[in-house]
């Protein structure tokens, strides 16, 4: 992130804050804020959120004396945060039967619309909605923390293997073999709803 | 088979457009307070003064209990406080003259 000349580099705010001035962190609350909140949001139910968020900052700020500065702030941020939201559903596994109920019928006639398969704006449109989020989530309560986290930063938000294991810390085969055992797993809690969704007409 | 493969397909990529959308989160006002907060009783330490406050407290709290613990056993001895009040000032030549001074009243 670049910063203006009179804002203090993350370098110096890091210092500070090892140094005691615990105060400095709220710069940085400030500045990487947004950030995390993007990738919390992605993982984490909506309500949840700032819970995750704040448990992040909490643990970036616990973290700081081991930022050894080999790569970008914003990147061992998301590292951290990442690992957060994985925790988070370690955490909730249990909650996920609740995850499980049946769907709406409001999320019925959403893949109704979808399998209609009308153009690319109406599609855009069709994927905004409260709908698509409760039957995402049916389709990755189906899923263990793990496979939750690779689908999500795999298939959903489209980054690479490396940069995956990179954020996890985990090897490339872990992620690839679970990338792929995940995406099956997904592709058959669809193809379930679609069943579903057939018997129901 | 095929057809379902597809449909599969639509579906996914109809979520995957979802996932990927452009969303920003505003946090409630005071979620940045309360996580300073968070971050402050996390790092700093306590001070020689609220140290020295938590010995007060505890031993306030130990003080409090010793004084009901003597006053259960004092009523349990069955001794006249006046007559205790009056020895003591008789003890001492003092309170002897505090006695006549009563007397003489």
């Amino acid at each position: 992130m670049t910063h203006s000349h009179k804002e203090p580099q993350d370098s110096e705010i890091i210092s500070r804050i090892l140094g005691g001035d615990v105060n400095a962190f709220e710069l940085l609350v400030e500045r990487y804020k947004s950030l995390i909140f993007g990738i919390v949001m992605k993982h984490v139910p909506y309500d949840r959120v700032e819970d995750v968020a704040q448990d992040s900052f909490l643990e970036i700020f616990r973290s700081l004396g081991s930022y050894a500065a080999k790569s970008p702030f914003s990147h061992w941020l998301s590292k951290i945060t990442v690992r957060c939201c994985y925790d988070f559903w370690r955490q909730h596994r249990s909650n996920h039967e609740q995850v499980l109920s049946s769907l709406s019928e409001d999320s019925q006639q959403w893949l109704d619309t979808v399998m209609a398969g009308r153009s690319r704006e109406n599609f855009e449109q069709e994927a905004s909605g409260r709908e698509a989020r409760e039957i995402l989530s049916h389709a990755l309560g189906h899923l263990s923390a793990k496979d939750r986290v690779v689908l999500t930063l795999v298939h959903l938000e489209g980054r690479s293997v490396k940069e995956t294991s990179d954020l996890l810390g985990w090897s490339q085969i872990s992620v690839k073999v679970r990338a792929h055992r995940s995406r099956s797993k997904l592709r058959k809690v669809i193809s379930d709803l679609l069943d579903g969704r057939q018997e129901r007409e | 088979m095929k057809s379902r493969e597809k449909d599969i397909f639509k579906v996914e990529e109809a979520l995957i457009r979802f996932h990927r959308r452009p969303e920003t989160y505003e946090a409630r006002p005071f979620w940045a307070k309360k996580l300073m907060a968070r971050v402050r009783a996390e790092k700093m330490p306590l001070d020689d003064f609220s140290r020295a406050g938590g010995i007060v407290w505890r031993l306030a709290s130990v003080t409090c209990l010793l004084a009901v613990f003597l006053a259960f056993y004092a009523s349990g001895l069955n001794v006249e406080t006046q007559y205790q009040v009056v020895e003591l000032i008789f003890d001492e030549p003092s309170g002897l003259d505090l006695a006549h001074l009563f007397a003489s009243l």
